[in-house]
């Protein structure tokens, strides 16, 4: 067997080291957006109060949809339902306008009627998206940084393994009342060990899911460059006629939906339920009507099946389900995407995805104190290493509670210099975060208790404020069977404890004359 | 429950894979003595019955990502409990003696 030698420790010590410094606080970012993605459909509920409907499992009939939605939506060569569900009670409804403008609204499950939504992206439309893309959308920019992120991690994490001596005889040491140095390294350690298969998981099906951005070749190749083709293959997407010109009235999509259903209920063996319901080329000859069970809910798997209608007829024209290799590969990006109806199991991704947090906190924080005595006064480097750690770790934690915070108090009309208020929560959030990296620069340290203060307070303000300007408080929100809000309220006062409790062991550890402060983590 | 039986089986093989280990040992009795050589195949055993018990309740596919998930929860109960308070392990630690001779 080939032994470990001082010079590959010693290589991987510095790959370890450095993809740390330098992409640690992308992860950071990537982890904590995707924590708080695993509860994107409970926190748009708290944040977008109107769509608080407590779900019932009605029968939805997409014709009276069809018939009653605007005319301009109507004449719409792209409409799409998102059938309701617990998680996500409205009926999601888009459409592409005739300018080609994409409307996004939902509906009441009960009359089919428009919902008033307070404007906001709220979780699913801006966490989700700044974990993959970290809302930097020019030049796909934001989505190869985070690959790269990604790629680091799964390095950190073999290379972590390499320099790890005592692996086994201190797997489960945590030393809290030793020097801040040997505690953070034990924490950064056990937070690495107990989450590692998640660790893993995570980056690598993250990689997976956009493998047709970052490596298309070999995806292309085998379609001679088409990869239109290959998505349809992967997929079941169906290629649309464009419209004909000539008018036909759709059949029924209720009797299709049945009929998609029965069909995928048949192949399974168990009751599959459709999740999209999307109507192409409505009103004319060649009109299409696309059905797909995206997210199974009980199955980790994503989108096994599709079926596609011709729409003046109601004819079957594509039936697609997964090939069994495609089976392994949406085991995968199931495995990220946790749509699945399992709560034990979100609760621990949510504790693992926390864990994370604190392994790249404790990896970055081990970097600083590792070098604090030497460096700590005379680099330039450390410096600017130590605010961007405070700035990225409870920088952006601060930064995501003046975001809950701006969506309770903005008001309904509010636009600033052609900003809407959904784009006015999100420069709140950015300005924040902003602010927090000034003010880790020039307090340094101290930075650290003071903002963790600042987090405590802002989880309290943010209750408060959805008790003040909602009809839920968390007390309320539970026994009206609004359980969503409640525990997000319970979660935002659980985070603002520790905040607190954190911030009180780094303000009583904190040396007068400025010494350095305890872990934050700890 | 089988949830539940997999979680307590989990976090009992982290603890007793934890005494076999000398350093744990010794805090957790205050002896120079050494866990009995039995200990450390029972914490693998126990490790093993949580698999099966997830599987049973989980089948494979969510089993693959929940067993994980829970031997990283009983791993931290485990280190929680050495690090805070490990005399709260004694009576079990000197079960294990007696048993062990």
């Amino acid at each position: 067997m080939a032994r470990i030698t001082p010079d590959f420790r010693h290589a991987m010590h510095w790959a370890h080291t450095w993809l740390g410094v330098v992409l640690g606080i992308v992860m950071f970012a990537v982890f904590w957006m995707g924590t708080l993605t695993i509860f994107a459909p409970e926190i748009d509920q708290w944040m977008i109060p109107e769509t608080r409907i407590v779900h019932d499992e009605r029968d939805v009939s997409y014709d009276h949809l069809l018939a009653q939605i605007p005319p301009e939506a109507r004449a719409s060569d792209y409409i799409n339902f998102v059938v309701p569900s617990e998680r996500h009670p409205a009926i999601g409804f888009f459409y592409q306008g005739a300018d080609d403008t994409f409307h996004d609204n939902a509906l009441d499950p009960a009359t089919g009627q428009p919902l008033e939504q307070t404007d906001s992206l709220a979780g699913s439309g801006f966490f989700y998206p700044f974990h993959l893309s970290l809302m930097i959308e020019w030049q796909n920019l934001g989505y190869w940084i985070v690959g790269l992120a990604a790629l680091a991690m799964l390095i950190l994490l073999v290379s972590g393994l390499f320099i790890h001596r005592k692996i086994i005889a201190e797997f489960f040491v945590f030393r809290p009342h030793r020097k801040a140095r040997r505690a953070t390294l034990d924490l950064h350690n056990l937070s690495s060990l107990i989450g590692l298969p998640f660790y893993f998981l995570m980056p690598f099906s993250g990689l997976l899911i956009f493998a047709f951005l970052y490596l298309p070749w070999g995806i292309s190749e085998a379609f001679d460059g088409d990869m239109d083709a290959a998505y349809a293959e992967m997929t079941g997407d169906y290629a649309v006629p464009a419209r004909s010109g000539r008018t036909a009235p759709l059949a029924s999509v209720d009797a299709m939906k049945r009929k998609a259903e029965a069909l995928w209920s048949a192949e399974e063996g168990v009751p599959v339920k459709t999740n999209l319901v999307r109507v192409l080329n409505h009103g004319d000859a060649n009109a299409v009507v696309y059905f797909r069970n995206t997210f199974p809910d009980d199955r980790v798997v994503l989108s096994e099946y599709v079926a596609v209608f011709d729409g003046p007829s109601g004819r079957l024209i594509r039936n697609f389900s997964l090939p069994p290799i495609g089976e392994a590969s949406a085991w995968i990006q199931g495995a990220h995407f946790m749509q699945f109806g399992h709560w034990p199991l979100r609760w621990l991704y949510f504790l693992g995805g926390l864990g994370g947090c604190v392994m790249i906190a404790t990896g970055m924080l081990f970097w600083l104190r590792s070098r604090e005595s030497r460096l700590a006064n005379a680099s330039l480097g450390y410096r600017v290493v130590e605010a961007l750690t405070i700035g990225g770790v409870s920088g952006i934690i601060l930064a995501t509670g003046a975001f809950l915070i701006a969506n309770r108090l903005l008001p309904a009309d509010a636009t600033m210099v052609g900003t809407g208020r959904a784009g006015l929560e999100i420069r709140v959030f950015w300005l924040v975060w902003l602010g927090t990296y000034l003010h880790a620069a020039i307090l340094r340290e101290r930075a650290w208790g003071q903002q963790c203060w600042a987090i405590a307070a802002a989880g309290v303000t943010a209750v408060m404020l959805n008790a003040a300007t909602t009809s839920n408080n968390f007390l309320t929100a539970s026994w009206s069977g609004h359980r969503a809000v409640a525990i997000m309220d319970i979660v935002l006062l659980a985070g603002a404890g520790l905040a607190a409790c954190t911030a009180m062991r780094l303000t009583a550890r904190t040396d007068p004359l400025g010494a350095p402060a305890a872990l934050p983590a700890e | 429950m089988l949830t539940i039986a997999a979680l307590l089986a989990a976090t009992s093989g982290c603890l007793l894979l934890a005494l076999s280990q000398r350093r744990h040992w010794q805090a957790v009795t205050r002896t120079a003595s050494r866990a009995p050589s039995s200990v450390r195949p029972a914490g693998w055993g126990m490790i093993g019955a949580s698999l099966v018990l997830v599987v049973m309740r989980e089948g494979t596919s969510f089993g693959a990502l929940l067993w994980p998930m829970l031997i990283g929860v009983s791993a931290l109960i485990t280190v929680a409990i050495l690090a805070l308070n490990p005399a709260l392990l004694a009576s079990l630690a000197k079960l294990l003696a007696d048993r062990g001779g």
